[in-house]
């Protein structure tokens, strides 16, 4: 529950968010604490939301010329 | 010799049994060194396991062909099974199957040649590695959900790079890739794909891809080499074992944490759809959001049945209950204490006429005194008192001084 967002990765940070959802629609969580969750939630779908845009779509290869490697776009 | 035994029509012409003849022929090649433990190298054809005990098989080449057989003390050591097509090297005895005039082989080793040989070795290997626990789930890693690059060792020039490539592109558009150049046939092709794994695995990747696109299955030996197998075993990212054989598994498939049949099957299953996972985000937002409204609504609405109820619109109701209640109570009080002032009074009356009925003042007015002596302790017996005593007398209306004159006691009757 204490695990922090930025150390998740994206499948945890689903599954928390869905955690949280199963919570919120049990309908018996006192209304601060809803809040609360409801905070925690929205912040995990920015996350997520990030963590998809991330990569950035480079195609590289590695080129061994004897003892040294570079990387090259293909 | 045999034929000496045998009786012969004429003295001039020998005629002999058939029988004779083959045992003749037999004993000749029998005892001919050169045809004993002879190894013979050739195709299987017309191959039976007769009820699984002996086994009876032509043994041909381009030109000729060659009865064999291969009893069953012989047959049941081999650790593959024979068949049809299949190119061999059997070592025998050659002999002559007397009853039926037949010349043949009695086989007693036999090894896969050729591609044969191969397999066998391919065999040992899987074998050792398997009891060596490579294979083992317990070391197979997980596939990433969502990767942050993937790398793939294969050939530049291949099919499978492309196929690997199009699939990433249509279902994650902005995904990294590191691709490893190697060759995956030939010779020296082994240890460089095993170098090409170890190298990839230092870089900054979430899982590797190995794979090539198809191709017989000599093309494809050296994914069957121990030193890939231990490339793959050693390697810390995630494995996926493409290497384009539909229906047999290659080493690098048992050692790999997982094995798909095409490479755009890897490529698919290595990458997300990147729609797939919005959509599911979106969907959970919307949850999200969906349930706090409900909650809200809900809290509104209890909210509100509260402020309309009676005792929140007037809520001195509640107090009128218990004004009323005390105001009762302190007249049940008052009432019982009333009660018990009345029976105390009339107790008290009570005790008051008893006392004076047993006190001495109703008596004293019929005519009788009380009698004390001079330190007014009451004199009741003429033995408390002597002549010349002053005594007090009590009488109802007053008290008489009197001095003792004479004392006169009674005698008992």
């Amino acid at each position: 529950m204490e695990e922090k967002i930025e150390n998740m990765d994206f499948e945890n940070a689903m599954k928390k968010l869905e955690e949280i959802n199963d919570r919120l629609e049990k309908n018996k969580v006192p209304l601060e604490e809803a809040v609360c969750l409801y905070e925690q939630g929205m912040k995990l779908v920015e996350y997520c939301g990030k963590k998809l845009d991330e990569a950035e779509g480079d195609i590289k290869k590695i080129i061994i010329d004897g003892d040294s490697e570079s990387i090259e776009d293909l | 010799m045999i034929y000496e035994r045998m009786e012969p029509e004429s003295k001039e012409q020998k005629v002999y049994s058939v029988t004779d003849l083959n045992l003749y022929v037999k004993a000749l090649l029998t005892r001919d060194d050169n045809l004993q433990g002879i190894w013979l190298r050739g195709e299987i054809s017309n191959f039976t396991h007769h009820q699984g005990r002996h086994m009876y098989f032509q043994l041909k080449d381009d030109k000729s062909q060659l009865r064999c057989a291969m009893f069953e003390n012989a047959n049941s050591t081999l650790d593959f099974t024979p068949e049809e097509g299949m190119d061999v090297l059997c070592k025998g005895n050659i002999s002559i199957y007397t009853a039926r005039g037949e010349y043949q082989i009695i086989v007693t080793e036999m090894l896969a040649g050729g591609l044969g040989t191969l397999y066998l070795a391919f065999e040992k290997l899987k074998k050792r590695l398997h009891e060596e626990g490579l294979f083992d789930e317990q070391y197979k890693k997980p596939i990433p959900i969502l990767p942050r690059r993937v790398g793939v060792v294969t050939s530049e020039d291949g099919a499978a790079l492309r196929d690997i490539l199009s699939v990433i592109k249509r279902r994650f558009p902005n995904m990294d890739v590191l691709i490893m150049p190697t060759p995956v046939q030939g010779k020296g092709a082994a240890e460089k794909i095993a170098k090409g794994i170890r190298i990839i695995d230092t870089k900054d990747v979430d899982l590797i891809i190995i794979s090539r696109g198809g191709g017989s299955i000599e093309d494809l030996w050296c994914f069957n080499e121990e030193v890939v197998a231990r490339a793959i075993f050693d390697a810390e990212k995630p494995i996926i074992s493409a290497v384009g054989h539909e229906t047999d598994f290659l080493i690098s498939d048992f050692v790999a944490d997982l094995r798909m049949p095409t490479p755009s099957a890897a490529a698919e299953r290595a990458v997300p759809s990147k729609h797939k996972l919005l959509k599911r985000l979106s969907d959970e937002a919307r949850r999200c959001a969906r349930a706090l409204e409900n909650l809200v609504l809900e809290y509104r609405t209890r909210l509100e049945r509260v402020k309309i109820s009676p005792i929140f619109r007037r809520p001195e109701m509640l107090l009128e209950d218990f004004a009323q209640n005390l105001d009762e109570s302190i007249r049940e009080l008052d009432r019982n204490i009333r009660i018990l002032l009345k029976d105390y009074r009339l107790h008290l009356k009570n005790q008051q006429e008893r006392l004076r009925a047993l006190g001495p003042e109703d008596v004293m007015k019929r005519g009788y005194s009380v009698v004390l002596d001079s330190s007014g302790d009451l004199v009741s017996s003429v033995t408390e008192v002597s002549e010349g005593d002053l005594l007090n007398i009590k009488m109802t209306d007053g008290d008489i001084e009197s001095l003792v004159k004479e004392v006169k006691k009674w005698k008992k009757k």
